[in-house]
């Protein structure tokens, strides 16, 4: 008993480490003077935060991330959750096509999807490659599915069909039972799913580096043309970024619970 | 004048009927039981009446007026469900104060009938607990109570006892009567149950696919019943075939016959009350018996098919063994021809 719980301690930890290794070694890089032919590096600064957080190229490509995905959220919001509920309520026999429709955006490979939206974006009636536009309106689809499967779950937790019933013969108004009722709800999952899509979004590189490049840096942009420079400097900017994601998938994790 | 009228009322789903000429009349305070097997109708038709199902056909008038093609929201009537559908999202106090805020009444209205309401379904001290934290009786009171506030013309109770289990659902239909007398509230509760619509009801619709086939008292129901599916429906009456019943009871007869269990006698056990009149003793043999508390059951094998027999447990001697042959007789007077 002890000894193969003491080896099932031993697997955790050991794959645990080995995924944190490389991580604590850049964190450290990060904070190292200089760090060369020795084991441990020479000294210890802050000087390559200092430097990263005090250069305005950075701060506009971690603002205009942040604008970017906060954009295609609110657009995938604004989309997703009156269809889920008027796909839920009114035409429950059409859930297998959302269920399909959903999964479009991961079947197709971002560097093909990407072709196809440089066609169609190149043109009139809308003329916005290179723009932050192309962005928001190719990010709220890659969110979709993962908006998509959190509101729907938290929506078949619900009896949506009796608590509509109960909510007009009341008096409510199928607006008024959505915003009272429904809404309330669905917030939890929609909040999670909000704060998963913001990290994951905000790491994508292939769509911000084809579609709009360094008209629009975004930070993965950025971290991109940065990697010649100092591999100090470059470090810090990945724990940076990583401390920002991870703070997010932390809270989005504690409000699943 | 009555104060709920259905008349001719209709409805079809796709091409199927779900009911059709649908026909009652309801005065103020009484209480009602939808009664019948699965897929009879009678949710839909409730649901109809609420106004949450459109009708293909016919009308209902409350109180004179017609509200037939009026939304859900402008009838006046509240409605109880099997699930519940307590808002997940609100307290108690919240859940039943939701359809007086959408009245758009007064804040101290709205607690002076919410505290009421608290009051009478006997929910003290729960009033800041969410649907989650409570018991499934609770909550069905909780629900009971968001419908009474309103002050309903009509209440409407569909299956709200199926999902308790045994103890709560006799208290809490005893409470749901009790409530209903005192607010002379009148009522339509729709169950499969026949206990419990015996045991509430002023007056029993009994409806079997998509039309009333009888409707009465629960006495009138339970000793008159109007044909073989009423009989098989309510009770456990034994149902004999015409053939059957002429060469069991003698009786000159081209109907079905039904007998309730309780007014077969066996002679060998209990004296015969002289005042009715018996039929001929039938020898029949015990082939498996059931204490069902106050009554014991036997079923047993007759020359004419199989009968069962009520007998009321009044001492353990009278219990007995399989295989014992026994005589019957048959009260004449509770014997049923149906169709």
């Amino acid at each position: 008993m002890q000894n193969s719980n003491r080896f099932h301690y031993g697997v955790v930890y050991g794959i645990f480490a080995i995924l944190l290794l490389p991580l604590l070694s850049t964190a450290l890089y990060s904070l190292a003077t200089r760090w060369g032919a020795t084991i441990l590096p020479d000294g210890l600064t802050f000087d390559w935060y200092i430097q990263l957080w005090s250069d305005p190229r950075f701060l506009l490509a971690f603002g205009q991330s942040i604008l970017i995905c906060l954009g295609a959220l609110a657009l995938g919001t604004l989309l997703i959750v009156p269809t889920i509920f008027v796909v839920f309520y009114y035409f429950p026999r059409l859930k297998w096509v959302m269920n399909l429709l959903i999964l479009l955006p991961f079947a197709v490979p971002p560097v093909v999807s990407s072709v196809g939206l440089l066609q169609i974006y190149a043109d009139d009636p809308f003329p916005i490659v290179g723009t932050p536009w192309i962005l928001i309106f190719t990010y709220f689809t890659i969110a979709l599915p993962f908006m998509y499967r959190a509101i729907a779950n938290s929506m078949h937790a619900l009896n949506l069909p009796d608590l509509m019933d109960a909510a007009h013969l009341l008096g409510a108004s199928t607006w008024q039972a959505f915003l009272l009722v429904v809404l309330p709800n669905i917030r939890k999952g929609l909040i999670v799913s909000l704060f998963l899509s913001f990290s994951f979004l905000f790491s994508e590189f292939v769509f911000a580096n084809i579609l709009v490049g360094t008209r629009y840096e975004t930070l993965q942009v950025y971290l991109f043309n940065m990697r010649h420079t100092s591999g100090h400097f470059t470090s810090a900017l990945v724990i940076s970024y990583f401390m920002f994601v991870l703070i997010f998938t932390w809270i989005a994790n504690r409000l699943n619970k | 004048m009555s104060y709920v009228e259905v008349t001719n009322l209709a409805k079809r789903f796709d091409s199927t009927p779900v009911f059709k000429e649908i026909n009652f009349t309801i005065n103020k305070g009484e209480f009602i039981t939808l009664l019948g097997p699965s897929g009879c109708g009678k949710s839909t038709l409730l649901r109809c009446i609420a106004g949450l199902n459109s009708v293909d056909n016919g009308s209902i008038l409350v109180d004179g007026e017609d509200i037939t093609s009026l939304p859900a929201q402008r009838r006046g009537i509240a409605m109880v469900f099997q699930s519940y559908a307590l808002f997940p999202n609100m307290t108690v106090t919240d859940n039943i104060a939701f359809g007086l805020k959408m009245q758009k009444l007064s804040s101290d209205e709205i607690q002076r009938r919410v505290r009421e309401g608290i009051e009478m379904v006997e929910l003290n001290g729960r009033e800041d607990h969410y649907p989650h934290q409570l018991s499934g009786g609770q909550r069905q009171r909780v629900a009971l109570a968001r419908s009474l506030v309103m002050q309903p013309r009509i209440l409407l109770l569909d299956e709200p006892l199926s999902a308790l289990d045994a103890k709560i659902r006799k208290n809490l239909r005893e409470q749901i009567r009790l409530i209903q007398q005192e607010l002379n509230l009148t009522t339509i509760f729709v169950t499969h149950d026949q206990e419990e619509a015996l045991t509430m009801s002023d007056r029993i619709f009994l409806m079997n696919s998509g039309q009333i086939v009888q409707s009465g008292s629960a006495e009138e129901i339970y000793t008159e019943p109007a044909d073989a599916f009423v009989a098989s429906f309510i009770g456990n009456y034994n149902l004999l075939q015409a053939e059957q019943a002429r060469a069991m009871l003698g009786l000159d007869t081209q109907l079905k016959v039904a007998i309730r269990p309780e007014s077969i006698l066996i002679s060998s056990l209990s004296p015969v009350d002289t005042r009715s009149h018996y039929s001929q003793p039938i020898s029949g043999t015990v082939k498996s018996s059931m204490l069902l508390g106050n009554v014991i059951r036997y079923r047993m094998d007759t020359d004419n098919g199989e009968l069962v027999v009520d007998l009321l447990n009044r001492s353990s001697e009278r219990l007995v063994s399989r295989g014992t042959q026994l005589e019957l007789q048959v009260n004449m007077d509770e014997v049923r021809e149906v169709a």
